[in-house]
């Protein structure tokens, strides 16, 4: 369980997100949702320790953040920025990354480090792309390097900055079952997310957020009933049943 | 055996290869010059160590200082250029983009115009200048977030400074231009144990911390919200690249003077033979800039014989024509990523 209490975090002095008190419950799925420059990766960097709070405390099962040494807490939390460099390696090695936290001086991996590395590959469906490249892959190809790497971090708490962000409907549908799987193991995962539609039908949760403060947080029909989407975004919505899947989907379109 | 491009045999081929090329260049080296000297020869005045014979003279105090000092200068600043590009991920960063030549040359000029009885102590002036230069540009870069982009401009801005100062220096004792102008082109004559005996030592030392720090350089190159996600230090693994690159190319230029294009190009054909991989790369820059450095100072010894050019010029005509062709030639993927 990962508790942020009377957080205010920013850059350069100047406070993006005000007076934030969440809890993202364990073995979850939680989207955050806002428009542009509400403070939604200010939210998920200040909640994985990136970002220094200017105020308030942040626990992960009771723990203070602040006191766990880098190293430990990356064993207990990963992060994966939208923005990245995409070094010149392999699959593999950008793989193999993942398991920084656990190698000693050497930084040599261990027996146990390429079995978790090739589970995470396979899970990803990357066994053919293995010695390829990450430059050679297609950008959900890519996402899905990353997120193996992520995987082979081995971590409870997954933070991730818009997973599905420029990639293609094929890509952005399989990126969110995998993500779904990540929650079948167990993990929590706590995502921004500009589809609202992915954000409502894949999250357990929904963080609604405005100038840097939460407007609601709770389930993601409770938070659709409420029409504050509607009224933050200035759109209108419609829930739809799809009778072939069985599933809820959300439109949305201009007022 | 797999020798396709990333794997280990093909890393350890590539190496094997460039350090029998370099123990050959050695040998070469201390075998040709203004007096030929057959390898025989060679072995056998060392064998018999009589100081007094002319052999044993040119090779002791002539041939293998300078065939030392070439290869120390080259590995140091090809893997101080490596390390650089790698942890500022910028492809065109050298050891002059962290201030190193700058301030290596501004106290090269100052013991040159202020205290010229002291000469001698000019190498150890420009490694000190070369290393307060770099603290200058981290300390700056520090106040703004040590961001790759903040160190890259604060050296940009510290040189210039330095330059100025330089600059005015020359004006005023127009004397030690000399001095400035032999530290600019760089070379190696004149080269004895003693003025690379510390720096040898010095270059050594940081090559083996570089080669232990390759794999957190690795994890830095993905970028420094991943990095840290990943339990990583970043501050601390970018200052201790910063310096280690700023003590090897601050070493190199103390007793070869500001020698260019190896830091900027001997990185980028390593890159092109083993990839990106710190681990694998730092190594390979290192054999590949002594061998470099060696052909460069033999060809400066043999072209214009018993004249000789400084190396630092032969360097420039082989490095920009070269460095032309691999950017016409190269893939931009293998040569940037």
């Amino acid at each position: 369980m990962v508790k942020l209490k009377n957080i205010t975090a920013g850059y350069n002095k100047v406070e993006i997100i005000k007076n934030i008190n969440i809890t993202f419950e364990e073995g979850s799925i939680t989207s955050i949702i806002g428009k542009n420059g509400c403070g939604k990766t200010t939210l998920l960097k200040t909640a994985s320790n990136l970002l220094k709070p200017f105020k308030g405390e942040i626990t992960i099962r009771g723990k203070d953040i602040s006191y766990i040494p880098q190293k430990e807490l990356a064993k207990m939390v990963s992060f994966l920025p939208q923005f990245r460099n995409v070094p010149n390696i392999t699959v593999y090695n950008l793989v193999m990354h993942g398991r920084y936290p656990y190698l000693g001086f050497s930084r040599t991996p261990h027996k146990k480090d390429k079995e978790i590395v090739m589970n995470a590959i396979e899970n990803l469906g990357l066994k053919n792309y293995i010695n390829k490249n990450v430059h050679e892959l297609s950008g959900g190809q890519r996402q899905k390097v990353y997120i193996a790497m992520i995987l082979a971090q081995d971590t409870d708490i997954i933070f991730l900055d818009e997973p599905t962000t420029h990639l293609d409907i094929n890509h952005q549908l399989e990126i969110l079952e995998v993500i779904k799987n990540l929650k079948k193991m167990g993990k929590t995962v706590v995502m921004v997310l500009h589809d609202l539609n992915s954000a409502l039908s894949s999250s357990g949760r929904v963080c609604l957020m405005e100038k840097g403060e939460i407007v609601i947080y709770d389930t993601p029909q409770v938070v659709f009933e409420s029409g504050e989407i509607d009224r933050v975004f200035k759109i209108s919505s419609t829930q739809v049943f799809n009778e072939d899947e069985g599933k809820k989907q959300y439109l949305f379109y201009l007022e | 055996m797999n020798l396709n491009k990333n794997s280990k045999s093909y890393n350890v081929t590539v190496m094997a290869f460039l350090l029998v090329l370099l123990i050959i260049g050695i040998f070469v080296s201390t075998s040709i010059g203004s007096a030929k000297i057959p390898l025989s020869d060679i072995v056998s005045a060392i064998k018999q160590g009589d100081s007094t014979l002319k052999t044993y003279i040119i090779i002791m105090f002539v041939r293998i200082p300078r065939t030392l000092a070439a290869v120390f200068a080259g590995c140091a600043l090809a893997v101080s250029g490596a390390m650089l590009q790698s942890v500022l991920n910028n492809s065109l960063a050298s050891p002059n983009v962290i201030g190193v030549n700058s301030g290596a040359g501004l106290f090269a000029v100052l013991i040159a115009a202020f205290f010229p009885e002291s000469l001698h102590l000019t190498t150890v002036a420009a490694f000190t200048g070369a290393i307060l230069a770099v603290f200058l540009v981290y300390f700056i870069a520090q106040k703004t977030g040590v961001s790759r982009m903040t160190i890259v401009l604060s050296g940009v801005a510290v040189s210039s400074f330095i330059g100025a100062i330089t600059d005015t220096v020359l004006t005023l004792k127009p004397d030690t231009v000399f001095a400035r102008t032999a530290f600019l082109i760089g070379g190696f004559s004149g080269i004895t144990m003693e003025k690379i005996r510390y720096s040898g030592f010095i270059i050594v030392i940081a090559v083996i911390i570089a080669l232990i720090i390759s794999y957190d350089m690795n994890i830095l190159a993905l970028g420094d919200e991943s990095a840290r996600s990943l339990g990583l230090n970043i501050v601390r693994v970018r200052f201790t690249s910063l310096i280690l690159a700023a003590v090897l190319a601050g070493s190199a230029v103390s007793f070869a003077g500001q020698i260019g294009f190896i830091g900027l190009i001997v990185p980028h054909v390593s890159r092109f033979l083993v990839g990106h991989d710190n681990r694998v790369l730092l190594p390979v820059s290192a054999l590949l800039g002594g061998i470099f450095t060696l052909i460069c100072d033999l060809l400066a010894r043999v072209i214009f014989a018993p004249f000789e050019i400084p190396v630092g010029i032969i360097i420039s005509f082989l490095g920009g024509p070269f460095f032309i062709y691999l950017l016409i030639k190269g893939k931009r993927g293998q040569l940037y990523g």
